[in-house]
């Protein structure tokens, strides 16, 4: 980002922060604020204030591309070394990224390219397909991988209601890019150890979990299952998963997941009835055809797919890390200029983030594009653009500018 | 005067971390000035156990209410030993003998579940009985609470747990390992002690103990709390045994058996049992090391001798006199009614006691 773009940026964020107040997060003295500059979301740490009041001021006159807040409460936020803050307790918080969730439209819209032999493409991937290398992606962002990502935040809502029972003190926002974080903030939480949290985090993400011990148990040339209608928490997950899988009925995907020929997933899945009936009535998976090795391995195999399936791609890190610093919501994100908005529960499921987050206005502003793929901002269609000169409204302007996609003309 | 009964004494000697054995501890109020050599050896013993991973169990003919006492003592003055020593990673083996041992006597428990059921009122967990037909499932806890402990055990993992509501439900076995991770939590965040107010005579013997655990003398030092073993203090049968082995004669299979049960018993270490076995015909030193470490307990149980009436059953009592039920009692009954000679004969050599008007510091009590 070239020094006029960060200026004209920094103007703009200010009069966002002059006519609107931040309400900060709960107990906002007790928090340490960490700020970031264009190419470093955090280049400062350590910082506190005693108030909203004093937060909000802090804002309009730094102006900072972005400011995070610490999940944990401590005596002296702004003490240095860390122990010296003397933590008291800490929220529980959760990121999803689209970025960590596979979809198709990836390939339309990320860019990778391989420094090392130049090669570029479509797509999102990590090695170079010439030379193995590492690659950098360039990452976009739509509606159909922030939707699949929403959808996981949903997942997470329920396990954190249904099993865990947390359902007090829970906010979420958009992270103000490619996800959404999590908050939270009950009393039930505010005291769970390291150790508890890294408990947590197996849970959500299926880490650890033994569905061959623990949940689908072999008994001579039977495996068992947990009967549907009374099972709790991981078990019942992974079996009304499997039952999705077989009502589903895809029987070249059952036969690839499960290593067995196509003719034999065929004749396990007309049977589908009787597939069904046995686990929802006996808890009895039947078998395929061949010998008990075969059947065993089969289902072991499904089981490995349905944990991997129930898994929920949350950043590890950021959830079994009581020391994080994470985005203060209804902050502007400032690689994208969209804010960091708080969305309550029921808003949630037609919430759309490339539509709601922006704030900016729409007066033209003239800009060059080197490269950007097609994208959708403020209900509008843009690009693709190369090497383009074009007038954009002032927030899609504001988007690329952030992104390091555009220049003022 | 002490008002200690023989139940509550072996569920405080079997659970040292429960309530009844803080209570009695309190009760018998000693201070570590008048803790007694046997209750630290007891309390060397059970450091040793877990310094080589092994439990520390106490058979029920430690039935006596002095021997009962001493072995619920030698909890708190382990737990100062170890503390004496520094090491972290006995704390967490000591934790961890404590938890297994748990597991152990639990199973021979007449009634497990109430066993239980009292422990975790003891070690005062919130839990919900299940109704019975509640898909096996025996109690539920919550989840804060089981996230409390240390799961270090992977069936105890929560992602292996049925969860429902905040609540987190276990059958009897999960929740025998519950409270066995529990005790283990306490315990490793209980140490090390505050030792302050505890004697320097306590430093001393854990550096003595230390130095012994660190040159491997394990085994040497559990069997020093017995002292030398004493053939002289061997019931009839044992004593015909081990004479027949010594002079390398051929013994029956089961007498074999018996007798490396009995000294395993004594807490001789098993190197020397293998090396009485040397002189009997076709030995085989590797297997017999393999057999002897069995019946010693190194696969997880520990292999009593049996009762006289099976010695007599199988005519290997070669007595008519002996009166004991089982060769273990017939030889400590020997050894104490020994040592308790011996007291005696050291206090009656000891000079006055405290003087008419002198007055004592009040001293520091052990603590659980």
């Amino acid at each position: 980002m070239g020094l006029r773009e960060e200026t004209f940026l920094r103007d703009k964020f200010r009069d966002y922060y002059r006519s609107h107040e931040v309400k900060g997060p709960p107990q906002v003295k007790s928090r340490e604020f960490g700020i970031g500059a264009p190419g470093k979301k955090i280049f400062q740490r350590h910082l506190s204030f005693s108030n909203p009041a004093e937060l909000n001021a802090f804002l309009r006159k730094e102006v900072p591309f972005y400011i995070s807040y610490s999940n944990a409460y401590y005596e002296f936020p702004a003490g240095r070394p860390m122990e010296t803050k003397k933590m008291q307790s800490a929220d529980l918080l959760y990121e999803f990224d689209a970025d960590d969730i596979k979809t198709n439209c990836k390939e339309e819209h990320d860019l990778w390219k391989c420094e090392s032999c130049n090669a570029s493409g479509k797509g999102a991937i990590e090695k170079c397909t010439k030379c193995g290398e590492s690659v950098s992606v360039d990452q976009w962002f739509c509606s159909e991988c922030l939707g699949e990502t929403k959808k996981q935040v949903f997942q997470l809502l329920k396990i954190l209601a249904d099993d865990f029972g947390f359902e007090e003190g829970i906010s979420i926002n958009f992270s103000g890019n490619a996800g959404y974080h999590i908050h939270v903030r009950s009393e039930k939480v505010k005291s769970l150890s390291q150790d508890a949290r890294v408990e947590l985090a197996n849970y959500l993400t299926a880490t650890n979990l033994n569905p061959a011990t623990y949940c689908f148990i072999e008994e001579g040339k039977t495996i068992k299952c947990p009967l549907p209608d009374d099972a709790m928490g991981m078990p019942k997950r992974m079996v009304d998963e499997l039952l999705d899988l077989i009502e589903k009925g895809d029987s070249q995907k059952i036969a690839s997941l499960g290593g067995i020929s196509h003719k034999n997933a065929q004749q396990l899945l007309s049977q589908k009835k009787l597939v069904l009936k046995k686990i929802t009535d006996e808890g009895v998976l039947l078998s395929v055809p061949g010998s008990a090795k075969k059947n065993s391995t089969f289902w072991n195999s499904i089981f490995q797919y349905l944990a991997q399936e129930i898994a929920l791609k949350i950043d590890r890190q950021v959830s079994i890390d009581a020391h994080r610093i994470i985005r203060v919501p209804d902050t502007i994100h400032g690689g994208t200029g969209l804010l960091a908005k708080e969305i309550s529960l029921d808003s949630l499921e037609n919430f759309n983030p490339l539509d709601e987050t922006v704030v900016f206005g729409k007066t033209a502003v003239k800009v060059f594009i080197n490269k950007a793929p097609r994208f959708m901002l403020g209900g509008k269609e843009f690009g693709p653009f190369t090497e383009e000169e074009i007038s954009l409204p002032e927030y899609a302007a504001i988007y690329l500018f952030a992104k390091g996609k555009a220049v003022l003309k | 005067m002490l008002s200690l009964n023989d139940k509550d004494l072996k569920f405080a000697q079997k659970y040292p971390f429960s309530a009844t054995s803080k209570k009695i501890i309190k009760e018998i109020n000693v201070s570590p000035d008048d803790v007694s050599r046997e209750v630290i050896e007891r309390a060397a013993m059970m450091i040793a156990k877990a310094a080589g991973d092994e439990v520390y169990l106490v058979e029920e003919i430690h039935s006596s209410t002095d021997l009962l006492v001493n072995e619920v003592l030698a909890f708190p003055v382990a737990k100062i030993l170890i503390s004496f020593m520094g090491k972290g990673y006995l704390n967490e083996q000591f934790a961890n003998m404590i938890s297994q041992s748990f597991l152990k006597y639990l199973e021979i428990e007449k009634n497990k579940q109430e066993t239980l059921l009292d422990l975790a009122g003891e070690l005062e967990l919130k839990f919900t009985l299940s109704e019975s037909a509640n898909n096996g499932f025996f109690v539920s806890v919550q989840l804060a609470d089981f996230l409390n402990v240390k799961l270090r055990d992977d069936r105890l993992k929560l992602v292996n747990q049925s969860l429902k509501k905040g609540r987190v439900y276990l059958d009897v076995n999960d929740f025998a390992r519950f409270i066995s991770a529990m005790v283990f939590t306490n315990i490793f965040n209980s140490l090390p002690v505050d030792t302050a107010s505890v004697p320097v005579e306590f430093k001393k013997i854990a550096k003595q103990l230390q130095g012994q655990l660190s040159s491997r003398e394990i085994k040497d030092f559990s069997f020093k709390t017995y002292g030398k073993i004493n053939p002289n203090y061997f019931p009839p049968c044992m004593a015909e045994m081990y004479a027949n082995l010594q002079e390398g004669k051929n013994i029956p299979h089961n007498a074999r058996f018996y007798i490396a049960a009995f000294l395993a018993g004594l807490e001789m270490p098993a190197s020397q049992i293998v090396e009485l076995f040397k002189k009997t015909p076709n030995f085989n030193e590797r297997t017999t090391r393999y057999q002897v470490e069995r019946i010693a307990g190194k696969g997880g149980t520990k292999y009593t001798a049996p009762g006289c009436a099976k010695i007599r059953e199988q005519k290997l009592c070669p007595s008519k006199t002996c009166k004991t039920s089982h060769p273990l009692s017939y030889y400590k009954r020997h050894l104490y009614a020994e040592r308790k000679q011996k007291r005696k004969e050291q206090t009656q050599a000891q000079p006055g006691g405290q003087k008419p008007g002198q007055k004592q510091e009040p001293k520091p009590t052990v603590a659980a």
